[in-house]
C-alpha cells in the first residue's frame, strides 16, 4: 500500500478555519494513491487506452502502474481489452523492421492551434518489439500475441515459429514446422492455424495445422486437387467463413480444411486486390481503378458490391504505395505513405462499416489524418490489429 | 413474519440496524453473521458516513426472496440509473474511503460502481495536471523522468 503524505491545496491549510469540522481531519486527504496497487489497478483498467500517456505523466506510481503487466491481466479479466493497430515498416537505410502502434488522442483532445497538418492520432515506435525477420513470414494474431511463421532468413526460407505477446513483447518459440516456407498463406479456423504453400507445391507438408490449445503441430491430409496451379508465394490469405483464402500474383484459391479440398475461385480473381482485409466473414478490398473505391464480397452470396459513403476520402489513399487495409475491431483503417522517395509520410482513415436496408453497405469516415512524419523514406511491410 | 436484523457498528460507535438480507451483499458479513449470530458486528475502520451511504447502496440492491422465486425491487435500467446518480452525489474524498469499504467487506457490484466511477473521472480530466489536482496527487517526477515519458509516449523517432 502507498502510504505517502499527500498535501491538499484545498484543505491541507485549516489552521484559520478551527471551527470547519471536515472529515478529512479524521485521516490523511482521500487521493488515489493511498489505494492498494490492486485496487489502484482495477479502478485504471477501466480507463481507455488513449488515456494512459496522460495518466502515466500523473506520478511516479500511476506511471508504474500503466506501465505493469497486471494492468493488461486487469483489463482481460474486467473485459476491457482494446483493438491496437500495429504496423511495421522498413526504412531503406536499415532494411530491419521497426514496430510502431497507433495511439489515438481522445476526443476533445484533439484540437490543436497550429494549422490542418497536425497529427491527431500518432504511430509511436514500439523499440522494445522482438526482432522479426523482415520478409516472408506468415504472421497471424490471436488476442494479444502475434504468430510469426517461416519466413526469409539470410536468403533462406525457414520452419521455425515464434509468439510475441503484446504489450510486454516477450518471445515465445514454438515448434518447428516439417517444411521450410516463405510467403505461405496462413489462418485460422477451428482452432488451428493452417499454414499453406510457400514452398514446393508438391511437397507432403504443403498444409501443416497448430493446434492453439495443445499448441502442437498435426499432420493435414495432402495430395489435393489443383495444387499444381498455386505458384509458390502467396500474397494474400484471409479466412472467410471457415475456409480459408489464398490469393498468389496471379489467381485466387479456396482451401477448405473440413473437405480437405482445394479450388480455383475464379469471382474472387475478378476484383481482388492486394489491399484488403476481411470483417464479419466479407472481404473488402480496394478497387483496381482510378477512383478510389472500395468493393465488399461476400463469400456466402458470392456478390461484389461497392462501399457507399466514402467519396470524401483523399483520393491519396489510392495514390499511396504500400497501402494497407486492416480490420481494426470491425472497423476499417487504410494506411498509406505517401512519401516522393526521400521522405516518410503516413496518412490513416478509419472508416466505420453499416449495413442498411436491402443489404447495402456503407462506409462512414470515422477520421482521416497524419500519423507519422519522418526524413527517412521507408515501406509499410505490415499492419495487424492486436487485442489487450 | 418479521425480517432479520442485524447491527453494524462504525469506528465511531454508532449503530445501525439493518435487515440481515441487505447486510448480506456484503460477503464479509454474510462469513461473520454466520459465525457469530446474534451479535453486533464491529467495523472499526469504517466511518458513520460511509458505512451509511454502504448500507443505503445495499438497501437498494437487495434481492428479495419473497418465495416466488428471486425479484429486485427494481429493474436493472432503473438500478443502473440510480447506481450513476449515486456515486456522482459522492465527492472524491469520499468515493475513494467507499470504494475502499467495498473492498474490505467484499460488495463486488459496489466495488464495481466506484472503481468504474474513479475510471470515469480520470477520462474526463483534460491533462494530468487535471487529473492530479482532482485526485489530490502530487508530482513526483523530475524534469527529465517527464521529459522522457512524453518522448515515449508521444513523438515518433
Amino acid at each position: 500500500m502507498h502510504l505517502s503524505t499527500v498535501t491538499s491545496s484545498s484543505s491541507g491549510c485549516n489552521a484559520e478555519e478551527p471551527k470547519k469540522e471536515s472529515h478529512d481531519d479524521h485521516h490523511a486527504p482521500s487521493s488515489l494513491l493511498l489505494l492498494p496497487d490492486e485496487l489502484s489497478l482495477n479502478c485504471l483498467a477501466r480507463v481507455p487506452r488513449c488515456y494512459h500517456p496522460s495518466v502515466s505523466l500523473v506520478s511516479t506510481v500511476l506511471n508504474r502502474l500503466i506501465a505493469s503487466p497486471e494492468i493488461y491481466v486487469e483489463r482481460s479479466a474486467l473485459r476491457r481489452a482494446e483493438h491496437v493497430l500495429y504496423v511495421a515498416l522498413i526504412p531503406y537505410c536499415t532494411q530491419t523492421l521497426q514496430w510502431y502502434t497507433l495511439n489515438l488522442k481522445p476526443l476533445g483532445q484533439q484540437q490543436d492551434q497550429s494549422g490542418s497538418s497536425v497529427k491527431q492520432h500518432n504511430l509511436v515506435p514500439v523499440p522494445s518489439f522482438p526482432f522479426v525477420p523482415s520478409w516472408g513470414m506468415s504472421i497471424v494474431t490471436v488476442g494479444s500475441e502475434i504468430y510469426f511463421l517461416g519466413g526469409s532468413v539470410d536468403d533462406n526460407f525457414v520452419s521455425t515459429g515464434f509468439v510475441v505477446d503484446c504489450p510486454s513483447y516477450t518471445c515465445r518459440f514454438l515448434p518447428s514446422m516439417k517444411q521450410e516456407r516463405g510467403y505461405a498463406a496462413a489462418g485460422i479456423v477451428d482452432g488451428k492455424l493452417y499454414v499453406i504453400g510457400g514452398c514446393d507445391p508438391l511437397s507432403p507438408n504443403w498444409v501443416e495445422a497448430f493446434d492453439l490449445k495443445s499448441q502442437t503441430w498435426e499432420s493435414v491430409r495432402t495430395g489435393l486437387d489443383n495444387v499444381g496451379q498455386v505458384y509458390e508465394k502467396t500474397i494474400r490469405s484471409f479466412v472467410m467463413d471457415d475456409k480459408i483464402y489464398l490469393a498468389d500474383r496471379k489467381s485466387s484459391f479456396v482451401y477448405d480444411p473440413k473437405e480437405s479440398s482445394l479450388e480455383r475461385d475464379l469471382l474472387l480473381d475478378k476484383r481482388w486486390s492486394v489491399v484488403s482485409c476481411v470483417v464479419d466473414d466479407k472481404l473488402y478490398c480496394f478497387g483496381r481503378q482510378d477512383v478510389f473505391t472500395i468493393w465488399e464480397f461476400d463469400p456466402v452470396s458470392r456478390v461484389w458490391s461497392q462501399l457507399k459513403g466514402i467519396e470524401d476520402l483523399r483520393p491519396d489513399y489510392r495514390r499511396g504505395r504500400g497501402s494497407k487495409m486492416v480490420n481494426y475491431g470491425g472497423r476499417l483503417v487504410i494506411l498509406c505513405n505517401l512519401e516522393n522517395c526521400s521522405t516518410t509520410e503516413i496518412w490513416c482513415a478509419e472508416i466505420g462499416l453499416e449495413r442498411r436496408e436491402g443489404g447495402e453497405v456503407w462506409g462512414t469516415i470515422l477520421w482521416s489524418s497524419l500519423v507519422l512524419a519522418s526524413e527517412d523514406p521507408s515501406t509499410i511491410i505490415r499492419s495487424l490489429a492486436v487485442s489487450f | 413474519m418479521s425480517k432479520k436484523m442485524i447491527v453494524l457498528k462504525s469506528s465511531e460507535g454508532v449503530s445501525f440496524v439493518v435487515e440481515e438480507a441487505v447486510a448480506r451483499q456484503s460477503k464479509i458479513i454474510s462469513f461473520l453473521v454466520e459465525e457469530f449470530p446474534d451479535r453486533e458486528l464491529p467495523l472499526t475502520n469504517m466511518t458513520s458516513e460511509i458505512l451509511r451511504k454502504t448500507i443505503e447502496y445495499c438497501k437498494k440492491h437487495v434481492v428479495e426472496d419473497d418465495g416466488g422465486g428471486d425479484s429486485s425491487s427494481s429493474s436493472s435500467g432503473d438500478l443502473k440509473e440510480w447506481d450513476v446518480k449515486f456515486v456522482a452525489e459522492i465527492d472524491q474524498p469520499r468515493l475513494m474511503d467507499l470504494l475502499m469499504a467495498a473492498n474490505y467487506l467484499d460488495i463486488p457490484s459496489l466495488l464495481d460502481v466506484t472503481c468504474q466511477k474513479v475510471a470515469d473521472t480520470i477520462a474526463a480530466c483534460n491533462d494530468e495536471k487535471e487529473i492530479r489536482a482532482t485526485f489530490n496527487i502530487e508530482n513526483d517526477f523530475t524534469e527529465e523522468e517527464v521529459e522522457a515519458i512524453r518522448m515515449e509516449n508521444q513523438y515518433p523517432i
